[in-house]
């Protein structure tokens, strides 16, 4: 399943650095800016606090002057008992000369008769006789020495109190109409910062001072304010924050109060909220800022940091992209000195190996390579080889049969004719070699190996080379032995064979010997010569298909260089190892292990073949091929038999509607795709399952040879040599019809 | 973290030693103080050096146009006008005749009062404690009852004054007299009427003063008296009157003795307005002030030659002595 690889690490690595750091820098910045804008305000009230403190003890201390100034006077003139208007007036207008904030001072004997009124504004009244006994002020005065009446409006705009000053119950009192713009100058001495203001307040929220003098002109009630209606209320020392402290226009403020407690009034110092935290903004604005800096830091930094990181994965991707697209020397170079520089050199460690592997792999290639280079050069060999050999005997062939056809009758015909069939045999004995080679080599050769007694199957094969032996002047022998072999006898015969026409072959004089010797568990059959030898630089060489040493030495009777390469594949087949020993000019050994058997009491030796009689056989020939079913019919007729030639499977049918054939001979491959198989099928439904029957084909590798092979039919092989022609007829006619024993027959 | 327990340290710190002016420098474009006064030009520098004060600098942020009738009500009209057409931010009148010629040239234009007498009964303003219009300012009317007390100092200093020629206007703020008729018979001093409306009629009034056998003159501060302050001085000393009106400068010319609300007292109220207003307050808002501090000035060689012998109880009033 594709993957789709997208290029994000590097932006999400950014991101997430970026963002995490970002986000820290943000909390802590909103964390401090929150507790610096606490802080601040906390800061700003405790400031004004103490403006209000202090200015509160101006007011109260400015009163208690005034009351002071009173009370001294009220002293002195209490002293002198009888003291006459003039002192009286004196002593008040002296009051008013100190004290600018009385307006209006009146002196009331003890008895409350007024008895002088001494003002700025109005006339001096002296002796008016008025009862003030029951005046609040001179009351209050005598009860507590001093008296400080409420806030009264004087001509509708003037604020003034009425302060009384007294000795003690019995002493005459004093008392000052106080004007109150006075203690607005007090209050204007308060360091006001931008958009502060400081004012005193009655207990009854109405204003007594602002620092706009104005304000109190006008009357201003502000009861209704949060931050008045809260500190006239509060009856203890400590400050209540008012949060929703605002000013008359309803903008918010900071506020902070202080009691003057003299007089039951309020100090409260203000300032509108923005103008006390603007500061705080200001660092607020700073802050973020700086956190608009820190976080485009973080972003750069997180940019360079993720670069960093993400560059040697890329390398690994990159170079892993490479390897995965074939080019296997890349090899990826990453020094980090952690994981991933083991990651990039597990990386190349797999691109070593793949490169490894695909190495190998090429040499093995190259190696096949080279083996079907060999395999093609033996073919090429071969056809050369085959295509002389062939030539040759059919060459002589041609020549014979036209010297025949010119001689027919005369006294060479005969030996003509030898030739011919020596001709014939070379090429059949070629064409068998060759198919044993390949079928050995297809692996279509079964082994059935059992125990049997060696000696035997050594003494028929020097008596069947003794003639040529002899010819040659060669003394061939063999050495009894009891010994007894595990091995498939025809194949092993077939090996000894090839062996011994070798050894005969290239030995020219001197002799040739067959024998076995006994090697533990296993038996070594030897075949020993003094032949011509086989040179070192052949030896290797000599187990090869068509590879022939001495090709000059051949001769006649031809050789394709199977013989050997046959020997072999049957050892390998058989599991036989073969050993060869060769010094030139001396001579060759060639050893064949054989494993040992246990001597059996009731051996069946392997039979030879027998010739018997063929007068009178009805045979049927199937074959399409006129050229082959003539010659057949011919050989057959002179063996003497009765032979009724069929081209076809209907033709067969209809020949043998009366009579029942004692022998089928057919070919396998019929006219019209027609089946040798279908036929023989036919005629055994038609005669009885009981028909000896067999097949010649000239196929010697198909699906319908193994079809007839298993079916349990013997097969011969065109060209298919008269001798084995009549065993195979005499061994249809005469034996059971077990394909095993036609198949040994055969062979 | 300690970057900013250090800011908010210096904060406090900072909140707590800068000492804040009152008022910050205002900024923007400069503004015009157009001054009106009926008499005759003065410098006007204690005004400025209250403005700077405030931040009001002259030639930076302040520019002051000065009109002074030199006496003369008639030219206030056209002087008023004159102000308004350079759009002054604010026009400041110098005594009543001023004010009313101003309220008169503009409803639009601020009008700051520096003494004015009776706003409310001219119509200047609405009421004192809220004036409503484009006018406020300080009065300098102490309210009822002033005229007695006036003329119990005079009688303190001058016991033997019987009869009392008040030289007063008609028609400001209701008769004068008539107050001063009712509070006088215990002070033991006839009024006797006197008016002056004019320049003109002023020599009439004091040779009526003359007529009814006056031995004491009260001359209460109004824009036609103030004019003519040498006149009544030298008159005052003529005919050897004691006598009591309601300037300092009178005073130092050689009237006996002088009454009245502080002129620097106003002049510093005044100042207050006109930075208000040019702050931007609506004088409708401002409440007009009542003066709260009065000046007694008296005189001592006219007291001297007048054989008069200055108590102590007065002298212990007077603010200001001239010799």
């Amino acid at each position: 399943m594709p993957s789709v690889a997208r290029h994000t690490l590097f932006w999400k690595y950014t991101a997430w650095l970026a963002g995490m750091v970002s986000a820290l820098l943000v909390a802590s910045g909103g964390v401090g800016g929150y507790f610096a804008y606490r802080q601040a305000i906390a800061a700003q009230e405790e400031l004004q606090r103490e403006k209000a403190r202090s200015a509160a003890r101006d007011i109260t201390g400015f009163i208690r002057r005034v009351e002071d100034g009173m009370l001294a006077v009220a002293d002195k003139l209490r002293v002198d008992r009888a003291v006459g208007i003039d002192d009286l007036r004196i002593e008040l207008i002296a009051l008013l000369r100190h004290q600018p904030a009385i307006t209006e001072a009146r002196w009331i004997s003890a008895d409350g008769r007024e008895r002088l009124m001494v003002s700025r504004i109005v006339r001096d009244v002296a002796d008016s006789g008025e009862d003030r006994s029951r005046d609040p002020g001179f009351r209050g005065a005598q009860a507590h020495t001093r008296y400080a009446g409420p806030l009264y409006y004087v001509r509708e705009s003037e604020p003034y109190i009425s302060l009384a000053a007294s000795r003690d119950a019995r002493s005459p009192v004093l008392i000052a109409e106080v004007n109150l713009k006075f203690v607005g100058e007090v209050i204007a001495k308060v360091r006001a910062g931008p958009e502060e203001v400081a004012y005193v307040v009655d207990n009854g929220g109405a204003l007594v001072a602002h620092t706009d003098i104005g304000r109190v002109l006008a009357k201003t009630d502000l009861s209704a304010l949060p931050q008045v209606r809260s500190a006239i209320l509060r009856s203890d020392q400590d400050f209540a924050r008012v949060d929703d402290a605002r000013n008359p226009e309803g903008a918010p403020v900071l506020a902070a109060s202080e009691p003057i407690e003299r007089l039951g009034w309020t100090m409260l110092v203000e300032q509108s909220r923005k103008e006390a935290l603007r500061p705080v903004y200001a660092s607020m604005a700073t802050t973020a800022a700086l956190l608009l800096l820190g976080i485009v830091a973080a972003v750069s930094a997180s940019l360079a940091l993720a670069r960093r990181m993400v560059r040697p994965i890329r390398q690994i991707e990159a170079g892993a992209k490479e390897i995965g697209e074939g080019r296997l020397d890349k090899r990826i170079d990453v020094r980090t000195g952690d994981e991933l520089e083991a990651l990039g050199a597990q990386f190349n460690r797999m691109a070593e190996r793949l490169e490894a592997i695909y190495t190998a792999l090429e040499a093995r290639i190259a190696e096949r390579t080279r083996d079907l280079a060999v395999a093609n050069e033996s073919k090429t060999r071969f056809l050369a080889a085959a295509s002389h050999d062939l030539r040759q005997p059919m060459h002589a062939l041609a020549l014979f049969v036209g010297q025949l056809r010119a001689c027919a009758g005369s006294p060479e015909a005969p030996r003509l004719l030898e030739k011919i069939e020596r001709s014939v045999d070379a090429l059949a004995d070629l064409l068998d070699a060759l198919l044993d080679l390949s079928r050995l080599d297809m692996g279509a050769v079964p082994t059935r190996p059992r125990a049997f007694a060696i000696d035997p199957l050594l003494s028929r094969l020097v008596a069947e080379f003794a003639p040529v032996a002899e010819s040659k002047g060669l003394a061939l022998t063999s050495v009894p032995t009891s010994l007894w072999v595990c091995s498939d006898p025809a194949l092993l015969e077939r090996i000894l064979l090839n062996l011994l026409t070798n050894a005969i072959r290239f030995t020219v004089e001197g002799r040739i010997l067959v024998g076995c010797r006994r090697c533990g568990d296993h038996v070594e059959v030897i075949v020993a010569d003094t032949g011509v030898g086989i040179g070192p630089k052949h030896l290797p060489h000599v187990f090869q298909e068509f590879y022939q040493a001495e090709p000059h030495r051949v001769g006649q009777g031809g050789g394709l260089g199977l013989g050997l390469a046959i020997v072999k594949r049957l050892a390998s087949l058989l599991d036989h190892q073969i050993t060869l020993k060769s010094i030139p000019g001396m001579g060759t050994v060639v050893r064949v292990r054989v494993l040992r058997a246990a001597p059996q009491r009731h051996s069946s030796p392997v039979e030879a073949p027998v010739t018997r009689d063929l007068h009178g056989t009805l045979a049927l020939v199937v074959d399409d091929e006129a050229p082959a079913r003539d010659a057949l019919r011919g050989l057959l007729t002179q063996w003497g038999c009765e032979v009724l030639a069929t081209s076809g499977g209907d033709e067969a049918i209809e020949c043998t509607r009366q009579r029942r054939p004692d022998v089928v001979l057919c070919d396998l491959q019929l006219a019209d795709g027609e089946s040798g198989l279908e036929v023989v099928e036919r005629l055994q439904r038609m005669h009885g399952h009981g028909l000896a029957c067999a097949f010649i084909t000239a196929e010697s590798i198909s699906e319908r040879v193994s079809d007839a092979r298993s079916a349990g039919y013997p097969i011969a092989l065109k060209p298919a040599k008269p001798a084995k022609l009549r065993a195979l007829i005499e061994h249809l006619c005469f034996d059971s019809r077990s394909a095993a024993a036609a198949d040994a027959a055969i062979r | 973290m300690s970057h900013r327990r250090a800011f908010v340290r210096g904060l406090a710190a900072g909140l707590v030693i800068a000492p804040f002016p009152v008022a910050a420098i205002p900024h923007g474009a400069a503004r015009r103080v157009g001054w009106l006064h009926l008499g005759r030009p003065w410098s006007l520098n204690p005004v400025r050096d209250a403005l700077k004060e405030l931040g009001w600098i002259e030639g930076r942020n302040l520019i002051i146009d000065t009109r002074f009738a030199d006496n003369e009500i008639d030219r206030l009209p056209a002087l008023a006008a004159e102000l308004v057409a350079l759009k002054v931010d604010v026009i400041v009148t110098q005594s009543t005749p001023a004010a009313i010629a101003a309220k008169n040239a503009t409803t639009v234009i601020p009008i700051v009062m520096a003494g004015s007498s009776n706003p409310e009964w001219l119509g200047l303003v609405a009421s004192l404690a809220h004036p409503g219009g484009n006018v406020t300012g300080v009065t300098n009317s102490p309210g009822g009852g002033f005229g007695p007390k006036v003329i119990q100092l005079l009688k303190e200093a001058a016991p033997r004054v019987s009869r009392l020629a008040v030289l007063d206007r008609e028609g400001a703020g209701g008769s004068p007299w008539q107050e001063m008729e009712a509070a006088t018979p215990p002070l033991g001093v006839t009024v006797l009427r006197t008016p002056a409306n004019t320049h003109a009629e002023v020599s009439r009034a004091l040779a009526s003063a003359l007529r009814q056998r006056a031995d004491g003159l009260y001359i209460p501060a109004n824009p036609v008296n103030t004019a003519e302050e040498r006149l009544l001085a030298e008159f005052a000393l003529t005919h050897r009157l004691p006598a009591i009106c309601g300037a300092k400068e009178f005073v130092a010319a050689g009237m006996l003795m002088s009454y009245w609300a502080s002129w620097a007292a106003i002049r510093r109220q005044a100042v207050v307005y006109i930075d208000k207003i040019l702050r931007g307050a609506n004088p409708g808002d401002l409440p007009v002030e009542r003066p709260s501090k009065f000046e007694l000035a008296i005189n001592l060689s006219t007291a001297r030659s007048l054989r008069l012998t200055i108590p102590q109880t007065l002298m212990l009033r007077a603010d200001e002595l001239f010799d």
